[in-house]
């Protein structure tokens, strides 16, 4: 990506290296096992203190205004260091504060979201709900100020270290879909909350946040009744320029190369003409990652964009953990080696944070203008 | 050419799913014997002569290869293969003890410390090896069977020529037991692609899933035809590296698929996907993996032809 | 279950091979020679009857309809050997797998007296008009009208794509008979001579090596009730009878296996055959022919045993047309420059159109989905 960015974008690079510099030995970016969320805390107050985590939030929020291309710098490179990936709280449930929430909401939860150390959840997937969001049945009904929340979410990401769950939840009638639906930020340590660890096959853990009449102040309500469609499709778009970074690409066909070449792998045809290959894709990845940030510069939603990016990112990466098998390191078959990892921990993100299919679809409608079936 | 069984191999099959029933399955595989070696498992099979159909009279090479793939989709935790089809193929009677199979000493071998014998290729000829404790390593396993090295000492070669027969044979046993563990996992996707509604419509009805799960099965039935094709016909080199090399592709494709198209849920451990996925990426590992199977089938076909 | 060939089976086999190799010309695998061009087309006409005599045109027919009521596998193991030389039956492939089986079982007694002896004889070639402008796919969209008058039928409409047509004797033509509403059930099968007047045939310039591509036009085409093959508005069953077969009427693996065979020495001459890669894309090529070749088997199997087809042929087909393109696609990656106007670029040509005749890969997808999957249609 050399040349593609300016001498100040560029001074910006050096400065979140010199950091990583000392956090060498962290490895919070995949979930290995469930206590990355602790590991990976020091250094998100770090940036916190650095204003790191508020780049692009309005002034008047804290934030410093700068364009999406600091904020991509910086989880690009914390990707490629295998340091961290973005905390949940400061994209999209900051955002969605600050577009939606009241003076008393910005005050209550904006200052420990920028320092690193607020933790949020996103509750959206539920059993009978996943492409499918307006299909949420997690239901909270009015009584007094207070609303009651019942109902079950599930694969909730670091559910488990989080003191907050920012939750979709259908406060219409089930028919409604998607004009029924509204956001809550709900305290986790609330009566009523019971957090169920889902073993997953990369070692780590999704969870089941079971709600079951949690009782929940107005005041926790994000916008009105109604509003939580619109809102997820904000969100939806806010972190699109780091929702896949080419950083984490790199580093991995940086370590098989390395590999390959320990092994004296590097002079087999096969093997050469695969890392040809990958080393190409990772090249696309980061073309499209330019493309896309150019696109939201411009101002535009860039959805199609976001969706070539996911697509061709998530799908890079399991080919290079493919590959790596193939090329038949022994590692591959041993636990906690960063091959063996790599293949278990790249299954997960074709369907995490919107499955290929359904990037797909975005693609065929937004970018190829085909009708949709239906 | 003819594609349905014959009364006697349905009787074995038959007799085997009962067996199977009782002995194996998805909560089996959770306990201690489906995590470790299943020596009920294994005393069943061979008591009722699954194991030695091989050079049975009435049966054969075939009728092992069909065992192994029932056995491997109903997630039997033994070393079917090797015991079946590869053992007996290297006149190994079939009540000596699990055996496990040995290409490359780098390589952790699945039931490595439970094994009781070693067969080990080395350049021409097969080794074969009674095994101590002192010469295994256990290396932990994500993958539901275990794993361990193995540094056997003082065997015996089993003869000049006999390693080109046990490679074909454990070929054969890599594409038998891959199609039953594919067979499985392809089984339960389809329940779930089924069942599952999302925006009113099943999962399965979406065009983009069910190109994909079609061409699986494709797939799927052509790496059974070709496991069985070269069990019949006696593992000739060419034809068992056919199977594998396919098996071993079809696998890493209907792997990446199956996972997918479940969604979430297939990527837990509380779900049974899983525990035929991750045994299924042990075998397609084997040998050398997918490269290996292509290298020796186009040596077969096209190189050693005219040595 | 098992799967060897019965002494019969291989004596045929070595037979059928002797045969060709002294009786297919010095022209023959030429450029532009090929299936589906004029020359060929016409070769076929003193090919057959020499296939015809030595009893192998159709063997798989019934006595008294020039057969020797043969097993299907004797049929096929001609299908698989003549096919890998080309198909030198050329158009008449059809005439024998599913055109002569369509008559014979629809046909009325004095239809099959007038049509099936000449088939049987090898001179007499046919086409297949079926898809149209604005019906590929969705066949049952068709708009070519056959309507009575009197005794007659009159024929109007527009045949797109057609095979042969700037050769055939009759067009064996799918017509609405209903009205449009009716879909699939308003339509017959007519066996219409080429020369009758107000058919008119055009060459579409197309891509296909020597493989001609037309356009039919019929302009008040007037037939007798006796052209009609069937029931009138029955002639959707007769399409889907003749056409279950037809999907695996073309052992096409095994040609795309014998190319690679070849690509093998044209890369051990050039010193390639020791490259892994090249080792390992053609590994993945061949063993995906072998996989097309046994499912083709079972389809063979079950119309050896009851006759009755199951949706395996689907998968059949599918698979043949993976094989098809991976050979096509591994051929150009291997030779890379060499292989300008070979063998292994018609391949490539090939295996594309191959996903497109007899019902295209999306379409036999589609089927495995829903038949053998049991997946709902939306
Ligand atoms: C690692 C990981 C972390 C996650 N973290 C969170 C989290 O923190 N919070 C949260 O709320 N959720 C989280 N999820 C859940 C994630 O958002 C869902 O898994 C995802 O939306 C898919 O839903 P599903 O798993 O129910 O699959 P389903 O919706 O059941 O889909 C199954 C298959 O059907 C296909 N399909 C569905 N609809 C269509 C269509 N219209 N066209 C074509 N194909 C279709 C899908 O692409 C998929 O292949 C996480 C998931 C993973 C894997
Ligand atoms: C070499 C060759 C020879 C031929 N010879 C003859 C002949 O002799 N006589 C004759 O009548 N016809 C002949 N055909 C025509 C052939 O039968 C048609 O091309 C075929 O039926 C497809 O129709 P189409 O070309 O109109 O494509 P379309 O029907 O327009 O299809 C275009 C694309 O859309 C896809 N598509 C369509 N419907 C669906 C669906 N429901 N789901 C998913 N995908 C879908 C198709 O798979 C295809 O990829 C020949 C074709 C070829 C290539």
């Amino acid at each position: 990506m050399r040349g593609c960015f300016s001498a100040d974008e560029e001074q910006f690079r050096s400065e979140v290296r010199a950091l990583l510099e000392e956090y060498r030995d962290l490895d919070g970016f995949f979930d290995h096992g469930t206590d990355a969320a602790t590991r990976v805390h020091p250094l998100y107050r770090a940036l916190g203190d650095r204003g790191w985590l508020s780049l692009g939030w309005p002034r008047e929020h804290g934030g410093q205004e700068r364009s999406v291309v600091y904020e991509f710098i910086l989880w690009d490179e914390m990707a490629y260091a295998r340091a961290a990936r973005p905390p949940l709280a400061a994209g999209v449930v900051a955002q969605s504060i600050i577009g939606h929430g009241t003076a008393e909401q910005h005050q209550r939860f904006l200052p420990s979201i920028r320092s690193g150390e607020a933790e949020f959840c996103l509750g959206l997937s539920e059993p009978e709900a996943g492409s499918d969001l307006a299909g949420v049945r997690t239901r909270a009904v009015l009584d007094g100020d207070r609303y009651l929340v019942t109902g079950e979410k599930v694969w909730t990401s670091m559910a488990h270290a989080a003191r907050h769950i920012w939750a979709l939840v259908r406060t219409g009638d089930l028919e409604s879909r998607t004009r029924g639906l509204t956001f809550f930020l709900i305290d986790l340590q609330s009566p009523g909350v019971t957090i169920r660890p889902i073993p997953t096959l990369d070692g780590g853990q999704l969870n089941e946040v079971h709600l079951d009449g949690v009782s929940v102040p107005v005041t926790d309500r994000l916008g009105e009744e109604g509003d939580g469609w619109r809102i997820l499709g904000e969100s939806l778009v806010v972190e699109r320029h780091v929702q896949f970074v080419p950083g984490r690409l790199r580093r991995d066909y940086d370590d098989i190369l390395a590999w390959v070449r320990s092994v004296d792998l590097v002079t087999d045809p096969v093997v050469r003409a695969r890392l040809a290959d990958l080393a190409v894709g990772v090249d696309e990845v980061e073309a499209l990652s330019v493309g896309l940030l150019a696109a939201i510069e411009s101002g535009r939603t860039a959805t199609a964009e976001t969706a070539y990016n996911k697509l061709a990112g998530s799908r890079l990466s399991q080919e290079l953990a493919r590959a790596a098998l193939d090329f038949g390191t022994p590692e591959g078959l041993v636990v906690g080696t960063p091959v063996e990892f790599l293949w278990r921990q790249s299954i997960l993100e074709t369907i995490g944070g919107g499955t290929s299919e359904m990037m797909r679809n975005t693609i065929a409608r937004q970018a190829l203008q085909l009708p949709s079936s239906g | 050419m003819d594609f349905e069984p014959t009364t006697e191999q349905r009787g074995v099959l038959d007799a085997l799913t009962t067996l199977l029933a009782r002995h194996a399955g998805t909560a089996r595989a959770r306990t201690g014997a489906g995590q470790g070696y299943d020596a009920d498992l294994d005393r069943a099979l061979r008591e009722a002569g699954f194991l030695s159909l091989f050079g049975a009279e009435g049966a054969g090479p075939l009728e092992a290869e069909l065992v192994v793939e029932q056995v491997a989709r109903h997630l039997g935790s033994v070393t079917i293969g090797a015991n079946a089809l590869v053992g007996p193929a290297l006149g190994i009677e079939a009540d000596r003890g699990p055996i496990a199979l040995v290409a490359n000493p780098a390589v952790p071998i699945r039931y490595g410390a439970e094994a009781e014998i070693a067969l080990v290729v080395q350049g021409d000829e097969a080794w074969y090896y009674t095994l101590q404790p002192d010469v295994v390593t256990v290396v932990e396993s994500p993958y539901g069977v275990p794993l361990a090295r193995l540094a056997p000492r003082d065997g015996h070669s089993l003869g000049p020529g006999s390693s080109g027969r046990m490679l074909a044979w454990w070929r054969v046993a890599i594409a038998a037991e891959a199609v039953g563990l594919m067979s499985g996992a392809f089984a339960l996707t389809l329940t779930h692609v089924r069942g599952r509604k999302q925006n009113d419509r099943t999962i399965g009805s979406y065009q983009a899933v069910q190109h994909r799960l079609a061409e699986c099965e494709v797939l799927l039935d052509g790496s059974r035809w070709l496991a069985r094709q070269a069990a019949w016909l006696g593992a000739p080199e060419e034809e068992s590296a056919a199977a594998a090399a396919l098996a071993v592709a079809t696998a890493l494709r209907l792997n990446r698929e199956v996972h997918q198209v479940t969604g979430a849920i297939g990527l837990t451990r509380e779900y049974d996907l899983h525990l035929w996925t991750q045994r299924l990426r042990l075998v397609t590992l084997e040998l050398s993996g997918l490269l290996g199977q292509r290298r020796a089938l186009a040596q077969a076909r096209w190189v050693h032809q005219d040595v | 279950m098992e799967f060897g060939w019965s002494d019969d089976a291989r004596a045929l086999r070595r037979d059928i091979q002797r045969f060709l190799d002294s009786s297919l010309p010095d022209w023959w695998g030429t450029p532009g020679t090929g299936l589906g061009s004029i020359r060929h087309s016409e070769y076929s006409k003193e090919f057959a009857p020499k296939l015809a005599a030595r009893g192998w045109l159709t063997p798989h027919w019934p006595r008294e309809y020039g057969g020797a009521d043969g097993e299907p596998w004797q049929h096929f193991i001609l299908g698989e050997e003549l096919w890998l030389r080309g198909e030198p039956r050329g158009p008449q492939y059809m005439n024998v797998n599913w055109i002569g089986p369509a008559i014979i079982a629809f046909g009325t007694e004095s239809q099959r007296n007038q049509y099936l002896p000449r088939i049987a004889g090898g001179d007499v070639l046919w086409c297949q008009g079926f898809s149209e402008p604005e019906a590929g796919t969705d066949l049952a969209s068709l708009r070519t009208r056959a309507d009575r008058d009197g005794d007659d039928y009159v024929i109007n409409g527009q045949k797109v794509w057609t095979s042969y047509a700037n050769v055939a004797d009759y067009c064996f033509l799918l017509a609405r008979t209903g009205s449009t509403e009716d879909r699939h059930r308003g339509i017959s099968v007519f066996l219409v001579p080429m020369d009758a007047p107000g058919v008119e045939v055009r060459e579409i310039d197309a891509i296909l090596e020597g493989h001609a591509f037309h356009e039919l036009f019929f302009t008040d085409v007037r037939v007798p009730e006796s052209a009609r093959l069937g029931e009138e508005n029955a002639g959707w069953d007769i399409v889907r009878h003749a056409l279950a077969y037809e999907r695996v009427g073309i052992p096409r693996y095994c040609r795309a296996a014998m190319q690679l065979d070849q690509l093998a020495e044209w890369a051990r001459e050039n010193g390639r055959l020791t490259d892994p890669a090249v080792q390992e894309q053609m590994a993945g090529g061949r063993a995906l022919c072998e996989a097309a070749r046994l499912l083709v088997y079972r389809v063979v199997d079950e119309r050896a045993k009851n006759t009755h087809v199951s949706s395996n042929v689907h998968v059949a087909r599918a698979a043949m047309v993976l094989a098809e393109r991976a050979v096509g696609d591994l051929g150009l990656a291997v030779m890379g420059g060499y292989a300008v106007a070979s063998p292994i670029d018609s391949q490539y040509v090939d295996s594309v159109a191959a996903g497109l005749a007899a019902g295209t890969y999306e379409v036999q997808l589609n089927l495995i989905a829903r038949t053998v999957l049991e997946l709902e249609r939306r």
